[in-house]
């Protein structure tokens, strides 16, 4: 009776201790996917880009994205976002320093557009989740506003998938 | 023109808007200089504000169509983002920064009329903004 109770206790840590060690694999799975990156810090980058739109985190586009971005704010996405040419290095220096790497799998490093990167679609448009009704029903008039659904956006976090 | 006149001419038409509130110091200082290059109007700076108009792309628009029609409350960038109110009454802290105002004059100038505006047409609209 006694060796009985001792195995029953044994097999009970062992399973606490694969649920635990199953966590830690699936916490380590949602961050090399990347659902939770660095929020801009730098008080100019977040207070010129998020005039218009969103403080997008760096690490959502390739260095190659942000440096042809930078370079064209004259008509950034059909609007005029012209910055004094100090402003523009700083940020295109911070986005740069922050961005994805182009050697990780679905980066596309010649696309401006968060949207248009290879990770992104995979991740919303096959499942549907950016479909006009979607879209609607979130209230976002575009698929550029992640706020809509990820409410932690602006800081990184993209876990709070619907 | 000098600095005496551009400030009679400013004082003149906050008198005429009708605007008895005191405006920042800085907002003063900064209306100034657009008045001494062109005396704003704020009647013709409502007009152009409002002015709807077909830019290069096609698009109609107007300063109204992110600021809104009622300049003392929140207007909507084009990605959803909300803007801060323009009136002066309601936001001190703008027109207070020269190179701020320059950036915005250069932008939405561009997007709204596909062109520079004019120091006229700058001087009438934060005339225009400055009286309400």
């Amino acid at each position: 009776m006694k060796v009985q109770n001792t195995r029953l206790f044994n097999s009970g840590v062992i399973s606490v201790g694969a649920a635990f060690l199953a966590l830690i694999a699936g916490a380590g799975a949602l961050l090399a996917d990347g659902e939770r990156v660095a929020p801009v810090r730098d008080p100019v980058v977040k207070k010129e880009c998020g005039a218009c739109h969103i403080v997008y985190p760096a690490a959502l586009l390739p260095a190659q994205s942000w440096r042809a971005m930078m370079a064209g704010l004259k008509d950034h996405f059909g609007d005029n976002a012209e910055l004094d040419e100090a402003t523009t290095r700083r940020i295109a220096d911070y986005l740069v320093a922050g961005a994805a790497s182009e050697r990780k799998r679905r980066i596309a490093p010649a696309a401006l557009r968060i949207t248009e990167q290879p990770w992104w679609t995979r991740k919303h448009e096959k499942r549907g989740r950016v479909s006009t009704r979607a879209l609607a029903k979130a209230g976002a008039k575009s698929k550029s506003e992640c706020k809509a659904c990820h409410e932690g956006a602006e800081q990184g976090v993209f876990e709070d998938e619907n | 023109m000098n600095i005496k006149l551009a400030f009679a001419s400013f004082a003149a038409i906050v008198v005429v808007a009708g605007g008895a509130r005191a405006l920042d110091a800085a907002q003063t200082s900064l209306a100034q200089r657009y008045y001494a290059a062109a005396p704003g109007d704020a009647a013709r700076g409502k007009t152009f504000f409002f002015a709807e108009r077909v830019n290069a792309k096609g698009e109609t628009k107007s300063c109204a169509t992110c600021h809104t029609t009622n300049l003392k409350g929140p207007g909507k960038s084009a990605a959803g983002k909300e803007i801060g109110p323009m009136a002066a009454s309601v936001a001190p802290k703008r027109f207070t920064d020269p190179a701020e105002v320059e950036k915005w004059f250069k932008r939405n100038c561009d997007d709204v009329l596909s062109r520079a505006c004019t120091a006229q047409e700058k001087s009438d609209v934060l005339a225009f903004l400055l009286s309400i």
